[in-house]
């Protein structure tokens, strides 16, 4: 029997006041995705050999609840929504610090002000009735870590590729665009004034249609120059990059390399564009 | 007029706190920022920061006048001053800002709000002035660096605690979106109490907390002297966050979490 600073039962594996009959309470992520500036993180919550607990979940006297932490100056709580056992976090990627390191811990609270007695608790607390408030906790899980790595590093290097407005009247020497492959940091695409905002648009509407039709163009028209001349690309920032991930200084010896490599950095683009309208269109 | 805002690479970063405790560890601040900005002026800086476009940007006027600000009455009145312009800006949107798709300054989002390669190119070059006159006699490195994220760090650093303290209080539907902060910024020590725990992760239950402290009838909090350390307010912390121990605080809404509050300082 172990009795722990609660002032009624709660069940823990850790600190808890189940210890006698073995209950646990214990929690499953299940799915976790990154998509449309979104994380989703979904879990489940089990309780083990413990019934009144279990009871007032179906009732909903009681729900799940994971309390999330991010580092500095983040809390938010999260309750379990179409079934009592699972909650889904969803958190947009533009509200969490730039670690993107979370502190996730399952409980489950007190939906309502009621009376709790639980006979399966260890002596004496299985005794008494305890008067509790709405949001106090019944169970907890011990924290869970998650750390993902995203956005900073593309942040770190830059944006590979910058879209330049050229002034009023000038247009592109090589038709829709120019491709200056020289900048140490970027690559600059330049383009006219009137194409600049029909680029912005397309942008707002569909970025990923952008990064097909644009970026497809401009990375193979990049790492075709590479495959032929790769020294006249050493030292820029932008090659480096490429090659300390892709490798292109050594890999890129055909036109079959240049379109795979295209194919990486941009993560399938033409199939992502093709899922991405099919889903639009359901 | 704007100006943008840099982002230091990580590794110079680390090239100027090593610099810092070879050196100057044992001289004042200001002996440093005077010597990083004499070896760094102009051009000689844009080596040692990020590439591309990060889309921050600064108010000049702003920067000027941050530079510019000393002690008038007390230090917190010094950083109450330097929090509003550096958050509100004087007169012609955010101080430090992004922009939506129309051009409109908008308040940084969370990522640029707690990248620390943002805020040590403030701290240590375009806000450096600030930092000298307010921190030149310090000779804690946490006074011009930081490095990882947490709140006792981001309440420490020269220049994030002046943001964040603003962006804690900060609620667009009020009529003065601003009007807790001079609640928060009482004095420093009061700032710190508050912001540095891990009850300040819920912001809403802070600006709750504050407006408490705000009511004529609860100042008996903010009447001791800070050098008394806040024995009532540490004891309520004290209370405050073993009650988050028993309810999930963050769940609460603001009634009940007012009579929490309430019953927690008549125990005091």
């Amino acid at each position: 029997m172990a009795i722990f600073n609660n002032p009624y039962p709660i069940l823990s594996n850790s600190k808890g006041n189940f210890n006698d009959i073995g209950a646990e309470f214990n929690c499953t992520i299940f799915n976790v995705e990154f998509s449309e500036n979104n994380y989703k993180i979904e879990l489940r919550a089990e309780v083990i050999n413990e019934s009144v607990l279990n009871e007032m979940l179906i009732k909903g006297e009681i729900v799940f609840a994971v309390l999330v932490d991010c580092k500095p100056f983040y809390r938010k709580v999260f309750k379990s929504n179409v079934s009592p056992d699972a909650v889904t976090i969803e958190i947009d990627y533009r509200d969490i610090s730039s670690e993107f390191a979370f502190e996730l811990t399952p409980k489950l609270i007190t939906e309502i002000d009621l009376t709790y007695k639980n006979e399966n608790a260890d002596y004496p607390m299985c005794d008494y009735e305890f008067n509790l408030s709405a949001s106090q906790k019944l169970a907890e899980h011990d924290k869970i870590e998650f750390v993902f790595d995203r956005a900073y590093k593309l942040f770190d290097a830059g944006p590979l590729i910058t879209i330049s407005r050229l002034p009023k009247g000038k247009t592109p020497q090589n038709g829709t665009m120019d491709i200056k492959l020289d900048d140490p940091f970027n690559i600059i695409v330049s383009v006219s004034y009137k194409d600049y905002d029909i680029i912005k648009e397309t942008n707002k509407v569909n970025q990923k249609l952008l990064s097909t039709s644009l970026s497809m163009n401009v990375i193979y028209h990049a790492l075709s120059a590479i495959k032929d001349e790769p020294d006249n690309f050493s030292g820029l920032d932008w090659a480096e990059a490429l090659d300390k991930r892709y490798g292109v200084f050594d890999k890129l010896q055909s036109a079959v390399d240049v379109l795979k490599i295209t194919d990486e950095i941009l993560k399938s683009p033409l199939i992502d564009l093709y899922n991405y309208t099919i889903n639009k269109s359901d | 007029m704007e100006e943008k805002v840099y982002a230091l690479k990580p590794s110079f970063i680390m090239e100027l706190h090593e610099e810092w405790k070879s050196d100057f560890s044992s001289l004042s601040n200001s002996e440093f920022i005077k010597h990083i900005n004499q070896k760094y002026k102009g051009d000689k800086l844009l080596p040692h920061v990020l590439p591309g476009d990060n889309g921050l940007y600064i108010d000049d006027d702003v920067a000027f006048r941050i530079n510019n600000l000393s002690k008038v009455g007390t230090e917190a009145n010094w950083d109450l001053d330097a929090s509003k312009l550096l958050f509100e800006g004087c007169g012609n949107g955010f101080g430090i800002f992004q922009k939506d798709e129309n051009g409109k300054r908008i308040p940084l989002d969370m990522i640029y709000a707690t990248d620390t390669r943002v805020w040590n190119y403030l701290s240590l070059f375009r806000l450096h002035s600030y930092t000298k006159n307010r921190w030149g006699e310090s000779k804690d490195s946490k006074r011009l660096f930081i490095n990882t994220l947490s709140n006792e760090k981001v309440t420490r650093h020269p220049i994030m605690r002046l943001y964040w303290t603003a962006k804690l209080c900060y609620d667009p539907l009020r009529n003065d979106s601003l009007e807790l902060l001079p609640v928060l910024w009482k004095t420093n020590d009061f700032m710190t109490q508050v912001t540095e725990r891990q009850q300040a992760n819920m912001r809403e239950q802070t600006q709750w907390f504050l407006d408490f402290c705000k009511d004529p009838k609860n100042s008996k909090i903010l009447n001791e002297k800070s050098s008394d350390g806040y024995k009532k307010y540490r004891t309520l912390l004290k209370l405050y966050l073993a009650q988050d121990q028993i309810y999930v605080m963050a769940n609460t809404n603001k009634k009940h979490f007012l009579s929490i509050i309430d019953d927690l300082l008549k125990a005091c």
